[in-house]
């Protein structure tokens, strides 16, 4: 937009003249117009007509012999529509001055006596013309004002539509998980999400983006695809985690970052995973509120830089029977009361800790609107409540699940060797359950596929090659001590391999025959097939053994062959 | 939120007090405009000694500096940390990115 050109400065008004045609009209007209403004010169009886013709900058009346005959001329003008100012000099005989300022509180904006001095008329239109010209730029302001603050009513609207849309706040539901959020405007920056993997890991993102508002609810855009996308395949938190980072670097601009938690919790393994970059602790609380561990911020946010192997890693940890995740953004730690003391970390932990199990979420949220004292909070705020009960879900995965083949392929094979550094790789088996589907195994199976598949190559990992032994899962300590031996021995790992070969026939007998073999020296599968559901170890074999017809182990147990049916 | 920039033997201490937060933007940038395109500082160093509140969106302008100081080959230290600022910087894990004394 160019500079609004001062034109009115220039002094080139355009005036309405009006009086009385047998008094001073005339030689008014001829000064105004000698000072090189342009005049049009009519009666009161004409001065609407002309008005509205000309749109003049000001208005000169003479008042003739009464004030009262002006006053109502200039009211009658300023009755007409219009929003513009439109400044009235009077123009007064001696005698009418001592009347004047009754003139000046009512519609006069100046006034001039007769007999009218040239320089005085000159200086009084300079100083109208100063006047309005800025009050046509504030006018002009104000419609700039006015329309930027409709788009932008727009624009508010159709992103807070699209976030909504796109994150699903509304849809998100899992009998694991409660949550409250919440934003310091239309638009949020803390973001939650979560769903299930085909093996029925519960997935949870809490995410809050640098500032609030429009930006940061961008900020947080990035995020949601690779999170539902990767979790619905199967990939572990540290796979997301790179591919979220990979899109918000890609994506944000310089300054603008996305502190972010990723949660994992599984069930059947007995495993919580969390990866923190810049978010509070995630606290693990017992069942009777005792705290157990702190998951603190180990990383920079996303969006800062790439995420390596070792800086995507989750921390991981035994889950505890009937134990429960709390997890909240800044917002809610640093919530500030009427009189500016912040929340705090400590008080978070200690009402949850207070509050019996199943009531934790409501002492927390009433404590929290106590806190804010009816006021609103200066920044988003999101709070998480997650129940690693194990009442909290049921398995997904079911025998009954039967939707035909249909595929179009008619039979198809595939193996492949996965050596150490395969191995090595995070989400094989996702990958693989990536490859069926790009084949054609239909939707209605896919779940199961990946469960009997991730079962069986994680015995021939954990047991066949890393040579764990699953008694040390017998409680929360030996199960961590387990994580810690596995990931040292994975990365150690430089010989063996572990064979997959996946067999589909589709319209003979529809199944499909899944081997899984490994290099290593097999294990005592028959002790663990033994176990009842209830054992802390060897459900997945017993899992395996519900969604498929068969399953037999090799002697030594080192070859496993599962055969699912496609009915 | 203010500021103060003194400079002593290529480095150039940048006091800040107040809220550093989505506001200060401009006051920030102003308080390091001057030593960045000064070529005897090789240092900038952030004193938060007065600053009681940081928010995200500091974080981020620390982030810009960086990436403008590096382009100069100039550090960027944060120093006096303590509290509520200290504590936003621990969970952000900034002492990954810069020097934090």
């Amino acid at each position: 937009m160019n500079a609004p050109r001062d034109w009115l400065a220039e002094e080139h008004l355009s005036v309405l003249v009006v009086g009385a045609a047998d008094g001073a009209l005339a030689p008014l007209e001829r000064l105004v117009s000698r000072l090189g403004h342009r005049v049009v010169a009519c009666t009161p009886a004409d001065a609407e007509a002309r008005y509205i013709e000309c749109a003049p900058d000001l208005l000169l009346i003479d008042s003739g012999r009464t004030l009262s005959g002006a006053l109502h001329t200039s009211l009658r003008l300023r009755a007409l529509p219009g929003e513009r100012w439109v400044p009235a000099l009077y123009v007064v005989g001696r005698e009418q001055e001592p009347a004047i300022a009754q003139a000046l509180e009512a519609q006069a904006d100046d006034y001039l006596t007769q007999p009218i001095s040239v320089v005085v008329l000159r200086a009084k239109l300079r100083a109208a013309a100063r006047a309005l010209s800025l009050q046509r730029q504030n006018l002009r302001q104000q419609a700039a004002l006015e329309r930027y603050y409709h788009n932008a009513e727009e624009e508010q609207r159709v992103a807070s539509h699209l976030m909504r849309r796109l994150i699903q706040t509304d849809m998100l539901s899992d009998p694991a998980v409660e949550h409250r959020i919440s934003s310091a405007s239309h638009l949020s920056g803390d973001l939650i999400a979560f769903a299930r993997t085909p093996g029925n890991s519960l997935h949870v993102l809490l995410a809050d983006s640098t500032g609030h508002g429009l930006a940061a609810s961008l900020g947080v855009m990035p995020l949601v695809q690779p999170f539902y996308a990767m979790t619905e395949k199967g990939f572990g938190l540290s796979a997301i985690a790179q591919e979220m980072s990979r899109k918000v670097c890609d994506w944000l601009p310089l300054g603008r970052f996305v502190a972010a938690t990723l949660v994992s919790v599984d069930q059947r393994e007995g495993v919580v995973c969390v990866w923190n970059g810049g978010n509070p602790p995630i606290v693990m609380l017992a069942e009777d509120g005792r705290e157990i561990h702190r998951f603190e911020s180990r990383h920079v946010p996303l969006g800062i830089g790439p995420l390596d192997d070792q800086a995507a890693a989750p921390e991981r940890l035994a889950l505890r029977p009937n134990a429960q995740l709390l997890a909240f953004s800044d917002g809610v730690s640093e919530a500030e009361s009427p009189e500016g003391m912040a929340f705090g970390i400590e008080r978070l932990v200690s009402i949850a800790a207070a509050a019996p199990r199943g009531a934790r979420m409501q002492a927390l949220t009433a404590a929290l609107d106590e806190h804010l004292g009816g006021g609103s909070a200066h920044d988003d705020l999101a709070l998480l409540l997650i129940d690693c009960g194990a009442a909290a879900v049921e398995d997904r995965a079911e025998p009954a699940t039967r939707g035909g083949c249909g595929c179009g392929l008619k039979r198809w094979r595939f193996r492949v060797e996965l050596t150490p550094d395969e191995l090595r790789i995070t989400d094989v088996v996702a990958r693989l359950t990536g490859t069926m589907e790009r084949m054609g195994v239909p939707e209605a199976h896919r779940t199961n596929l990946f469960v009997v598949l991730s079962e069986l190559f994680n015995n021939a990992l954990d047991h066949g090659l890393l040579r764990l032994d699953s008694k040390l899962k017998g409680n929360a300590r030996g199960m961590d001590r387990f994580l810690e031996l596995r990931t040292r021995r994975l990365r150690a790992l430089n010989a063996g391999s572990i064979l997959i070969d996946f067999d589909l026939d589709c319209g003979v007998s529809d199944r499909v025959r899944i081997e899984v073999s490994d290099s290593g020296d097999g294990f005592d599968w028959r002790a663990l097939a033994a176990n009842d559901e209830n054992a802390a170890f060897g459900r997945g074999i017993l899992l395996v053994r519900r969604l498929c017809s068969s399953l037999e182990y090799s002697d030594r147990g080192n070859q496993a062959v599962a055969v699912y049916g496609l009915h | 939120m203010q500021s103060q920039v003194r400079t002593n033997d290529g480095i150039a201490r940048i006091m800040l007090r107040g809220r550093f937060d989505f506001g200060s933007h401009r006051d920030f940038k102003t308080s390091y405009e001057a030593p960045l395109s000064a070529a005897d500082i090789r240092e900038l160093e952030i004193d938060m000694g007065g600053v009681e509140y940081l928010d995200s969106s500091a974080l981020g302008m620390l982030l810009i500096l960086k990436e403008r100081a590096g382009a100069t080959n100039k550090r960027v230290a944060i120093t006096n940390c303590r509290g509520a600022v200290k504590q936003v910087l621990d969970i952000a894990n900034f002492s990954k990115l810069f020097p934090i004394r």
